[in-house]
């Protein structure tokens, strides 16, 4: 063989090789992602809660590549009580973090560079939740009736939900209840209990209790929430970096909502203790709050944050940015 | 010999054979083929035209059921004094008796529609900021709805909410909204909220699709808003994303295409986006099931085409068969002929060409063996006079002046006699080889050694030129070989007699054992008058004929002579 084709041939086979990894990098990511040779962007999540369905899109994100393919790599960081999560991108230990509308309401109010570019729940998970045979299907049906509320945060939802339902909060007895037992629901020492969606209404059915939901939301209470914040900084410093992120987190939503049993078993890596039956149950029970008719995954509407905010709102740092959403026109 | 070094392809047999089964193989493939290419497309368009015809009908349902919503909220308005009392409703403050009066009559109405109707589950009225100030569903009434579309968008004409998931009431809705007021300002939003149940009791009305055949709605997040046939689809939580949802949902498309389903089956799949809704229609038809009859038909077809195939086969290669074989006896029958075998005659059973064919040969054999015989009795008769008879006129003329040749002198008696004796037995051995030729059987029963001793005394008989006959007795070759040696031999003496005037002629057989093969070698010489072998042409003097049996049997001629100097042949056989 003469050495010409020998060096064709060799040009041939290192073409052979190269191509499909070429093509992949090529369909891997528009424009955003920087060739896969260099190393991945190291980028940190910090949660506003112990591991839970309440995140699940993020975990998703993780183990089905959706970071990695946008060339990121991503720590996600529990929570927990008593350390709001949104310090910790203001403090800059954290890129991203995950926080109430509260919570971003308060930072805006005080003018903290925080920024929301997503929001996971279009309704938020917010339920006063009973017995199904208690007949309690609306606030009125509350009236004269017992219902257990852990903190003041609850008392305040039950107390702002039987207002905008017309019920005199008076007529309605909040009695003190220990967060992780639900035994004085069952025993009708409570009547009614509040709490979120994906947490203790399925304790209660993974207990062996039908239950039934009553959303506060439904009655203008609470908003947007689940919401993925950065610091200013951040957002203006390194968009390209936001906007893969944030995209990827919504393709990670978008795959939990649509499967949510893979999206359970992804979860229960993260959070084994409740098990796989209460991890599936749990995220079923948030896919309608955050694929919900509103809006597309993710999305935040103007005219909608501008209501939440109220006397807050201010135009010129409204608080929030849906550039980076893959819906963004 | 030389039929067997031809090509196979070049018989007839083959050459036959090779033109029918490509004529059939063709004609049943492209027929084949024809048929699956036209009866693939025609069905999976015959599916497809079943398909939009399902989804058109269905589509008609929905659109008349969404018409349903609308006239129905229409009616709810018809009435005299309800847009007065709705006014009142949000104007007048909580707890005044004209209130209370208003939404007595409002709820009461609103009551009377949706239970008449059975449409709605709740008809509701929002007042201008959303809340809700009367519902059917009383659990409603106080809820802050102004955040849905059903309410903004209600505010400024007739709205139909894409269906969505209602968390409250744990079911697909599906909310027709219209702003309540005339001229220009809305007093508020009149709703009603319709679940999906009629929607799904027509999307699951059975439409003659076959076991897989289905059509179901996908909103346009691509969750399913209807029940599928298949088990383990609930709603709200399973979404549909198939190539063809994706073309309705994400491309607002309308059209038809065979994509892996829902399920991961292949199915032919007719999809139309139905934009007053915000949903897709989707028909689909497992592929498997949808082209089963066309693909049995397919099936059959081609089957029925490789038996007609192989029947054409069987059948034309008996038909040539039976053409080809008589005709290859008929040739073996003429080679036999050819080769002697005189009597032999073609088998004729058949009534058809090769019969006639046969028949002919068989007549013109038989016509051939009669002249063969009449010539050989002419020469026999010719034979008969020119040597026998002549010998036989010698010996009674000499038989007759024997006794009186005797009487004067007895020695020159004793002479004569001894002539008489030579004649007699010459004479013999001319009748025993008129004999032989007259069966000719017997030539391969008489050993050659008695053979060329008759031909030497018969030649002395006829033609009284000495004749020394040499044998080897010790020499047997094969019957076909003694023949053949013969035969040269009576050719060559017959050249002595008619040719040569020779005073003297030898016959010598013997055994040539060179190369240690028992090979025989046979010379006729004579001393008479030779010729120029260069100037007699091979056809004459029966040279040709020699020669030609010395090939026969693989045996090598040599010819030796020269004028005056006598004549010499010689074959040598070796097996």
């Amino acid at each position: 063989m003469s050495l010409v084709s020998r060096s064709l041939l060799a040009a041939l086979a290192v073409v052979l090789v190269l191509a499909p990894a070429a093509v992949l990098a090529a369909c891997g990511n528009d424009s955003a992602s920087p060739s896969p040779a260099a190393s991945p962007d190291k980028v940190t999540l910090q949660l506003n809660w112990f591991h839970e369905a309440e995140f699940v899109g993020y975990y998703v994100a993780a183990a089905k590549g959706f970071y990695g393919a946008r060339d990121l790599d991503v720590t996600i960081l529990e929570g927990g009580p008593g350390e709001p999560a949104i310090d910790s991108v203001l403090d800059g230990r954290a890129d991203f973090a995950i926080s109430s509308f509260g919570e971003q309401r308060n930072a805006v109010a005080e003018d903290l560079p925080t920024v929301a570019l997503m929001s996971a729940f279009q309704i938020p998970p917010l339920v006063i939740f009973s017995l199904a045979e208690s007949g309690i299907a609306s606030p009125a049906d509350l009236a004269g009736k017992r219902v257990g509320v852990t903190t003041d945060y609850w008392k305040d939802v039950l107390d702002e939900t039987l207002q905008a339902a017309g019920v005199k909060p008076s007529r309605v007895t909040a009695i003190p209840v220990e967060a992780g037992d639900l035994e004085p629901l069952y025993d009708g020492t409570v009547d009614a209990w509040l709490g979120y969606a994906q947490d203790e209404p399925i304790r209660a059915e993974v207990e062996g209790h039908r239950v039934r939901n009553v959303f506060p939301a439904d009655y203008g209470v609470g908003g947007y929430e689940g919401l993925l914040l950065a610091d200013r900084q951040t957002v203006e410093g390194a968009p390209e970096l936001v906007r893969r992120f944030v995209q990827a987190s919504q393709q990670g939503w978008r795959y939990a909502v649509e499967h949510p049993d893979e999206a359970a078993r992804i979860l229960l890596d993260w959070a084994p203790e409740p098990g796989l039956e209460f991890q599936e149950l749990a995220v079923r029970a948030v896919a309608p709050l955050v694929d919900a008719p509103q809006a597309v995954i993710g999305w935040i509407d103007a005219e909608r944050w501008r209501l939440l905010m109220a006397d807050d709102f201010d135009p010129a740092n409204p608080g929030f940015t849906t550039l980076f959403s893959a819906a963004a026109p | 010999m030389l039929r067997s070094r031809l090509p196979m392809s070049f018989t007839i047999r083959n050459r036959l054979l090779l033109y029918f089964v490509c004529l059939v193989v063709f004609t049943a493939v492209a027929i084949a083929g024809i048929t699956v290419v036209i009866a693939s497309r025609d069905a999976r368009e015959r599916v497809v035209g079943q398909l939009e015809s399902v989804a058109t009908l269905k589509q008609q349902q929905v659109d008349s059921w969404i018409g349903g919503l609308r006239l129905n909220l229409d009616i709810v308005l018809s009435e005299e004094g309800i847009e007065q009392d709705l006014r009142t409703l949000t104007r007048a403050a909580p707890g005044a008796a004209e209130r209370d009066a208003a939404y007595r009559r409002v709820l009461h109405r609103f009551s009377w529609v949706a239970t008449r109707v059975g449409l709605f589950e709740e008809l509701l009225f929002m007042g201008p900021e959303g809340e809700v100030l009367v519902s059917t569903d009383r659990g409603h009434e106080r809820q802050q709805l102004g955040m849905n579309d059903y309410f903004t968008e209600g505010m400024r004409g007739e709205f139909i909410q894409e269906p969505s998931w209602s968390l409250s009431l744990n079911k697909m809705t599906v909310v027709a909204s219209r702003p309540v007021g005339a001229g220009g300002e809305a007093l508020g939003v009149l709703a009603g909220r319709a679940n999906l149940d009629s929607l799904n009791a027509v999307m699951r009305g059975r439409a003659g699709l076959g076991q897989t055949g289905e059509t179901y709605l996908v909103g346009s997040n691509h969750r399913l808003l209807t029940e599928l046939r298949t088990a383990g689809y609930t709603i709200p939580n399973a979404y549909v994303r198939t190539s063809g949802a994706d073309a309705a949902v994400d491309g607002n498309e309308s059209g038809s295409a065979t994509y892996p389903g829902y399920a991961g089956q292949t199915v032919i799949g007719v999809y139309a986006w139905i934009p007053q809704l915000k949903v897709a229609l989707m028909a689909e038809q497992g592929e498997a099931e949808a082209l089963k009859a066309t693909r049995l038909a397919l099936w059959t077809t081609g089957a029925v085409a490789l038996l007609a195939a192989l029947l054409a086969i069987i059948i034309g290669t008996t038909l040539i068969h039976s053409i080809v074989r008589p005709l290859s006896e008929l040739g073996e029958t003429a080679g036999r002929i050819a080769d002697g075998e005189l009597d032999l005659s073609a088998r004729v059973k058949r009534d058809d060409e090769i019969g006639k064919l046969a028949g002919s040969f068989n007549r013109m054999t038989g016509r051939l063996r009669e002249l063969a015989a009449s010539k050989e009795r002419q020469r026999l008769a010719r034979d008969l006079h020119d040597a026998v008879s002549q010998t036989l006129f010698s010996i009674s003329l000499m038989a007759e002046v024997l006794p009186r040749v005797y009487e004067k002198d007895p020695a020159a008696g004793k002479q004569r006699l001894e002539e008489l004796r030579e004649l007699t037995r010459g004479a013999l051995a001319e009748m025993r080889m008129l004999l032989l030729e007259l069966r000719p059987a017997a030539l391969a029963e008489t050993s050659l050694p008695d053979l060329l001793r008759q031909l030497g005394e018969a030649v002395v008989g006829r033609a009284r030129i000495p004749v020394d006959v040499r044998i080897d007795e010790a020499v047997s070759p094969p019957p076909a070989v003694a023949v053949a040696l013969y035969r040269i031999a009576q050719e060559a003496l017959n050249n002595v007699v008619k040719h040569a005037a020779a005073g003297q002629a030898t016959v010598t057989l013997r055994g040539s054992t060179g190369d240690g093969h028992a090979g025989v070698e046979l010379t006729v010489a004579d001393d008479g008058c030779g010729f120029d072998i260069d100037d007699v042409r091979s056809g004459r003097l029966g040279l040709g004929i020699m020669a030609e049996r010395a090939e026969s049997i693989g045996a090598l001629l040599e010819l030796h002579s020269a004028p005056a100097q006598g004549t010499v042949v010689r074959v040598v056989w070796s097996p």
